[in-house]
């Protein structure tokens, strides 16, 4: 598992994540993310381009990423899902809480 | 020993003569130091008189008119000179023609010691016709007179000085003679010997005595007073056969100083004699050589007697220091032998370990080995493994405390463990009845932690009793130790119930063993190897596949390359074994997975579910979602059938035929029916999401089947997946 935050815009910021989410990584990855949560008004973009496999405890975080982005006024977006990826959200109804960005 | 005597006898001999002649040579000098001061007086009391003689001359020349103020002057020197016994003043004939043709004054002291004075005329006796006097006058200077009795006046044995008193031409007009008795030296000399028999000579037959004699070698003092004056010692010397003594009288005669041996009436003696300026006398001391060597005799004894006791001494010590080393050398030799019987002790302790790899060539199924590097003195850890009935008997162990002791309980253990494990399939069992014989012959009380383990070979199954054994560790994808029960060490109270623990063992796995030699082996530093580094280095390992003897020898090296040179202090022993199932046709296929209730060991089971889809041929969102199902099931119960965190394990079953893969999930946490847990609502805004039923839910929607039951306080659910290709 690999996680970036890079700036990827004048009111951009974009989450890379790679690998796989499972449990056995969600709490460095929780704690890998919080910088996320410094960003007011603006755009938040989770590129899952990379992204082979994510459980309950993943999903958790991208949670609280929403729920902290909608406290702070940002957009959030998520991009590029692979389709096994896709079917978990679908499933979670995970599609519904988030923009998604092509 | 001859030798040491030889040596002694000469060394003793050599002692005894220096002594006696250093201290008969200061006997020698202690008489003739005696010698030497009888000689230094004499000089003395001569030299005051003449002195005095000589002083008064002038005055007297001064005063040749007045006899009788010449009178009153003599008294008064003979008053000042306490040596001086009397003085006269010999006139010329006619001097004073009133006075009569002979006239003479003369001072003495009398026997009560006044001072008196007289002149005398015709009615004298007639010095002036004496040889001595004659001699004395025809001399221009003046001179000590040949000792003589002096008849007239004292009665003593008398010297004179005499010297001429002139008028104011020059010419002799009278003799100045100052008298000293010789009666003082008579007695100083008696003094002396009386002195040197009472002080150095008590006891001796033979004494020391001295005398002197006048230059011709006429005796003037003498013990013997009869010699006085009538004989010559060159006459008393030419009656005795000795011819030193004649020697000695020709030195005397020229003035000479020294000593010799003489022989007198069958007695030597040492004869010291030292010459008398001015007096021209020779003082002369006779010892006999019995007093001189005596002293260096008595000396030269107690060395000799000191000496010997030394020896004997030193004979006795040095029995005792031989019987000492003697016993020295027995110990020793009886050391070699006990370290000798240690080493045959140890090689019979470690050709009790099994030894043969592999040990069991017709088994596949099973990959075991077991090492022991033992430290410098015997040991007391152990490892053993039987097997019968397709189970694999295994046990590693360390005895408390280091030797003989820890080696022969060792011993007990295993010969223990090898009849229990015959008895009895269950662990817990063997484990307690080992306890029970070992507390009935344990006074010493020490104790065994020990591992037995039980592994089913068929359905790798392992029942295992931990009784304070370092917890081992289960090798596959991730290396974690296993939980164990903290169950007291064997050896320390009989009743004790140990507990059986159960886990599966999946095939490939390895179960690692090992002793606290490892987790204590220690640098210079006092820094130990530890569990963390074992468990780092057990995760490293067990990528590469290795076997058994493989994974083992790794594990040695790591110790071996962290402790450096420092020397091993306790027994490192390893134990590796490999459970290697073999797929027989036509039978079930059949997975199982044991993991502790840690989420970090979900990396394990990731690994565990991809394998068993890869076996299955299943496709990869097959694969992903079986993973995903399971996963979700297992970190449920990891999170939340343990509130307390207690560690515990969670044992997984998988099982399949060509349509269907069977995941069976085994937990001992609280009660939990998934199958019956609430539908979470997924149509939910974010903001209004509760974070649980997640996991259910993604389990429920991946899987095809779900079933939960609750057996032997065990929470078991079951997954079903048709296999998709």
């Amino acid at each position: 598992m690999e996680i970036k935050i890079e700036k990827t815009g004048e009111r951009q910021v974009t989450l890379i994540l790679i690998g796989r989410l499972d449990t056995s990584v969600s709490t460095a990855a929780e704690r890998e993310v919080r910088p996320l949560y410094d960003y007011f008004e603006q755009e938040i973009v989770i590129d899952c381009t990379q992204l082979e496999y994510i459980s309950s405890s993943g999903l958790r975080i991208l949670m609280h990423i929403a729920q902290q982005g909608w406290i702070n006024h940002c957009e959030i977006y998520i991009q590029g899902l692979q389709p096994n990826v896709y079917d978990v959200f679908k499933t979670t109804g995970f599609v519904h809480l988030f923009k998604f960005k092509d | 020993m001859a030798v040491l005597l030889i040596m002694w006898a000469t060394i003793m001999s050599f002692v005894f003569v220096i002594t006696r002649n250093s201290t008969a040579r200061e006997v020698e000098s202690r008489y003739e130091g005696i010698m030497l001061h009888a000689n230094e007086k004499i000089r003395g009391v001569l030299s005051d008189v003449y002195v005095a003689a000589i002083n008064n001359t002038s005055v007297i020349e001064n005063n040749l008119d007045n006899p009788d103020k010449l009178q009153a002057h003599l008294e008064q020197m003979v008053k000042l000179n306490n040596y001086m016994s009397s003085c006269r003043l010999i006139f010329e004939p006619d001097f004073y023609p009133q006075r009569g043709h002979y006239f003479e004054i003369y001072a003495w002291r009398d026997s009560d010691g006044v001072i008196k004075g007289k002149q005398m005329n015709e009615d004298h006796p007639d010095f002036l016709t004496h040889p001595w006097y004659q001699t004395a006058y025809k001399r221009d200077e003046g001179d000590w007179t040949p000792p003589y009795f002096d008849q007239a006046a004292s009665q003593q044995l008398t010297t004179t000085y005499m010297t001429h008193i002139r008028d104011k031409n020059g010419n002799k007009v009278a003799m100045l003679g100052a008298d000293v008795s010789l009666e003082w030296l008579r007695l100083r000399h008696k003094r002396i010997d009386a002195q040197n028999h009472e002080r150095f000579e008590k006891g001796f037959k033979e004494k020391s005595y001295s005398f002197v004699l006048d230059n011709d070698g006429t005796y003037l003092i003498h013990p013997n007073e009869d010699l006085i004056l009538k004989t010559t010692f060159q006459e008393v010397a030419s009656q005795t056969a000795d011819t030193a003594d004649d020697e000695v009288a020709n030195h005397m005669r020229n003035h000479e100083s020294g000593s010799c041996k003489i022989t007198k009436d069958g007695v030597s003696s040492v004869l010291f004699y030292s010459f008398v300026k001015y007096a021209e006398w020779t003082v002369v001391i006779v010892v006999p050589e019995a007093i001189i060597n005596h002293q260096g005799n008595v000396l030269g004894a107690i060395i000799l007697a000191v000496m010997l006791f030394g020896l004997i001494v030193i004979f006795f010590l040095s029995r005792a220091l031989i019987r000492n080393i003697d016993q020295l050398r027995k110990t020793t030799a009886q050391k070699a032998g006990i370290e000798q019987e240690l080493k045959i002790a140890s090689h019979i302790q470690q050709s009790m370990l099994p030894k043969k790899y592999p040990p069991y060539p017709e088994r596949p199924d099973v990959d075991i080995y077991g090492e022991i590097v033992t430290a410098k003195e015997v040991g007391g850890d152990l490892y053993d493994y039987l097997m019968h009935d397709d189970k694999l008997f295994f046990c590693i162990g360390d005895v408390s405390g280091k030797g003989v002791p820890a080696a022969l309980m060792m011993a007990e253990t295993i010969s223990l463990f090898r009849c229990e494990a015959m008895l009895d399939t269950d662990p817990s069992n063997i484990i307690s009845r080992m306890n029970k014989t070992l507390c009935d012959t344990n006074d010493s009380y020490m104790f065994v932690t020990l591992f037995l383990g039980v592994l089913d070979l068929k359905t790798g199954q392992l029942n295992y009793s931990n009784a304070g054994h370092e917890p081992p560790m289960l090798v596959g994808t991730l290396a974690r130790f296993i939980y164990v029960d903290n169950n007291i060490p064997l050896g320390l109270r009989p009743e004790w119930e140990y507990t059986n623990q159960t886990i599966l063992m999946d095939r490939n796995e390895i179960l690692f063993l090992y002793t606290d030699g490892y987790t204590e082996a220690e640098t210079a530093n006092h820094e130990q190897f530890g569990r963390d580094r074992i468990s780092n280095r057990a995760n490293r390992l067990a990528d590469l596949h290795l076997d058994a003897r493989q994974y083992a020898h790794q594990h040695f090296e790591t110790a071996q390359s962290f402790v450096g040179d420092t020397p091993q202090n306790d027994d490192i022993s390893l134990m590796a074994i490999r459970y290697l199932p073999q797929p027989t046709y036509g039978s079930l296929y059949h997975r199982c997975l044991t993991l502790g209730n840690d989420v970090e060991e979900v990396v394990e089971l990731t690994a565990f579910v991809n394998s068993i889809c890869q076996d299955l041929q299943m496709n990869e969102t097959a694969t992903t979602y079986t993973t995903l199902a399971v996963e979700e099931a297992v970190v449920n119960v990891m999170k939340y059938a343990y509130p307390d965190r207690e560690p515990s394990h969670i044992i997984l079953e998988a099982e399949a035929n060509d349509l269907m893969l069977t995941f069976i999930l085994h937990d001992k946490g609280m009660p939990f029916d998934a199958t019956k847990a609430a539908e979470v609502d997924v149509e939910h805004q974010a903001e209004q999401r509760i974070e649980g039923g997640l996991g259910i839910h993604l389990m429920r929607h991946y899987m095809d089947h779900i079933s939960y039951e609750r057996k032997n306080d065990e929470n078991i659910l079951t997954m079903q997946k048709i296999i998709e290709k």
